[in-house]
């Protein structure tokens, strides 16, 4: 006859009393698996959910996951070793099934996560699906839990069990695999060496783990699968160190007091367990070095992320400030240019006759006037480019276009000013076919043909000035050259940058916004082109030269 | 990709609650799982 559970359903685990909520009975298994499991378990989980709570990333989901599934297995082998009941222990032999799977699934995923630094293809999703909704169907049949032994308390187990412990191997291979993937991949040294810490802390957690739990069912030693979960310290460990080195995470002081503490006790609770005094003296010298090593980690650690802390407060102070500004800039610039718009309106009306014909003195005043308002306006609206394009709001309308004409233009523009100071401004090599490129044809002629050679004409007191454009495959290549006053090394530096004139450039031209060559440069950076100047030093001359994809 | 996703997930809650459900009962209510190794139990209850 077939005996089943019900018949000894209620009866009590060999001697057991239920000492603990009436159901389990701490003084059966041996005092290690307190020592080992509860202080690892624990660690795991605390360490998995203030890394999420801090991080909030997909790595820090997945190893919360990691966490959760360990933490559930943990639990689980500690309610086999002290229910009292068979009811309650069956129920755990089964759900082991549930915490193992889910371990090695989200440990593969996050090792993928990790070190791909990308969210989990379909496919991957998908076939971790699969497994998962596999193993969840097998979980309560008889291919997972077969039969119980009621005479030594615990589930003898089925197919799932030996086909786990073989693919188990195989989920550690693939961990590594993936990670040597995105070790190989990656040309970063920081990155890599990431990845490596990441990948070998898996592989060997999970690589212990599954050892000792399939030498320990093969030999039937149940004391021997307590140190597997030891392997989880050192993923714990290994991840510590690449949160602290690589800012992962930022868990800041917390894992790496979770460390020295899970450390300490650890080592700590083998003195209770180890009799030769050989033993004894080898776990008091590690004891003591890990103490003096933990203590040393966990201040370097506070050190360190005070001081990360405070650059981060600061620079959300800078940010605050500098959004504040550029905004303020903003809204002073059209505040001015509504009033410089009205008073050149008003000096153009005087100038043109619209209030009858004026006073010769006047209209002397009148011409000076609006060509100042004009200058003030260009100032303004350089002012107002400038802070569209630190915010991210000026938009190009890009058509395609001849830019032969739109240099020719600009060039006819720059003679005439340059002719009042006597300069020789020519266009050569002009083109004789058209050159098409698109581009944002406006923007292009004001802030960049139209200000490089304003720039060569206002910083050339006598000589020349010269512009080309040509064609080079897929390139056009715009070049303005003079013989004007030159740019120093240091000036070179911060030419192309916010408000950078050059040291002296206020002297030879007194309406500088030092925005002209920012701006420059954003437009052409928005083209996909590059823009740069040279020049043999102070008093040479300077070359500036565009180069923008041809259409 | 987002709707995909969150069914994915109900999906595989509800098969872990029906998984979790299934051996619970098993266990404590039907009780029905074969048992070996009785030789040393001296009173099974009937």
């Amino acid at each position: 006859m077939t005996m089943t559970l019900a018949q000894f359903g209620t009866l009590l685990c060999g001697t057991e009393a239920p000492t603990l909520f009436g159901a389990f009975d701490l003084s059966t298994p041996p005092a290690l698996l307190f020592y080992s499991y509860v202080p690892i378990a624990l660690v795991t989980l605390a360490m998995g959910l203030f890394a999420h709570r801090s991080a909030r990333s997909r790595e820090s989901a997945w190893l919360l996951a990691v966490a959760v599934f360990f933490f559930g297995w943990v639990a689980d082998i500690l309610v086999q070793w002290v229910a009292s009941y068979h009811t309650l222990l069956l129920f755990a032999w089964q759900l082991n099934a549930v915490f193992e799977v889910g371990l090695f699934l989200s440990a593969i995923a996050f090792v993928a996560v990790f070190t791909r630094e990308r969210a989990l293809p379909d496919w991957g999703t998908y076939l971790l699906a699969a497994v998962s909704l596999a193993t969840l169907a097998v979980v309560p049949t008889g291919l997972n839990i077969e039969s119980y032994d009621v005479g030594n308390c615990q589930g003898v187990v089925g197919p799932l069990w030996p086909t786990l412990y073989a693919l188990e191997p195989a989920a550690v291979v693939i961990m590594g695999y993936i990670g040597y993937r995105a070790w190989r991949k990656e040309l970063d040294v920081q990155k890599r060496l990431r990845i490596l810490v990441g990948t070998i802390g898996a592989v060997l957690a999970l690589g212990t783990f599954w050892f000792s739990n399939y030498y320990g069912e093969l030999m039937q030693t149940y004391d021997f699968n307590l140190w597997g979960p030891i392997g989880m310290v050192i993923f714990q460990l290994l991840l510590t160190y690449s949160i602290v080195r690589f800012h992962e995470f930022n868990t800041k002081v917390f894992g790496a007091q979770a460390l020295v503490a899970t450390l300490v006790v650890l080592i700590g609770s083998e003195l209770f367990f180890v009799h030769s005094a050989t033993n004894q003296i080898l776990v008091s010298i590690t004891l003591a070095l890990s103490i003096v090593f933990g203590g040393l980690l966990e201040r370097s650690v506070r050190a360190e992320v005070r001081l990360r802390e405070r650059l981060q407060e600061q620079e959300k102070i800078l940010e605050v400030a500098n959004a504040q500004q550029v905004s303020l800039l903003h809204f002073i610039s059209h505040e001015v240019k509504g009033s410089l718009n009205k008073a050149q309106g008003v000096f153009a009306g005087m100038v043109e006759g619209d209030y009858r014909q004026l006073p010769e003195a006047v209209s002397t005043i009148a011409k000076g006037a609006l060509g100042e308002v004009g200058k003030g306006i260009t100032m303004v609206m350089d002012l107002l480019a400038a802070s569209d394009l630190k915010k991210g709001t000026m938009s190009f309308d890009k058509k395609e276009f001849d830019c032969t004409v739109a240099v020719r233009q600009a060039v006819d523009n720059a003679r005439l000013v340059g002719k009042v100071k006597g300069l020789h401004v020519e266009f050569v090599t002009p083109p004789t076919e058209a050159i098409r490129i698109t581009a944002d044809e406006a923007k292009l002629m004001r802030h960049v043909f139209r200000n490089l050679l304003d720039n060569a004409v206002r910083y050339t007191p006598s000589g020349f000035v010269r512009a080309s454009l040509v064609r080079a495959g897929a390139i056009v290549r715009f070049t303005v050259e003079d013989s004007g006053v030159g740019i120093t090394p240091e000036d070179k530096q911060k030419l192309f940058t916010e408000g950078g004139h050059g040291k002296d450039s206020i002297k030879v031209n007194v309406d500088s916004t030092g925005f002209g060559l920012f701006i420059a440069k954003q437009v052409v950076d928005a083209h996909g082109g590059r823009i740069w100047a040279e020049s043999d030093g102070p008093g040479k001359g300077s070359r500036f030269v565009v180069e923008l994809p041809a259409a | 990709m987002e709707r995909k996703q969150a069914l994915l997930a109900t999906v595989l809650v509800i098969a872990l609650a029906a998984s979790v459900a299934l051996s619970y009962l098993e266990s404590f209510v039907w009780m029905q799982v074969r048992v070996v190794n009785t030789d040393t139990i001296d009173e099974p209850s009937e």
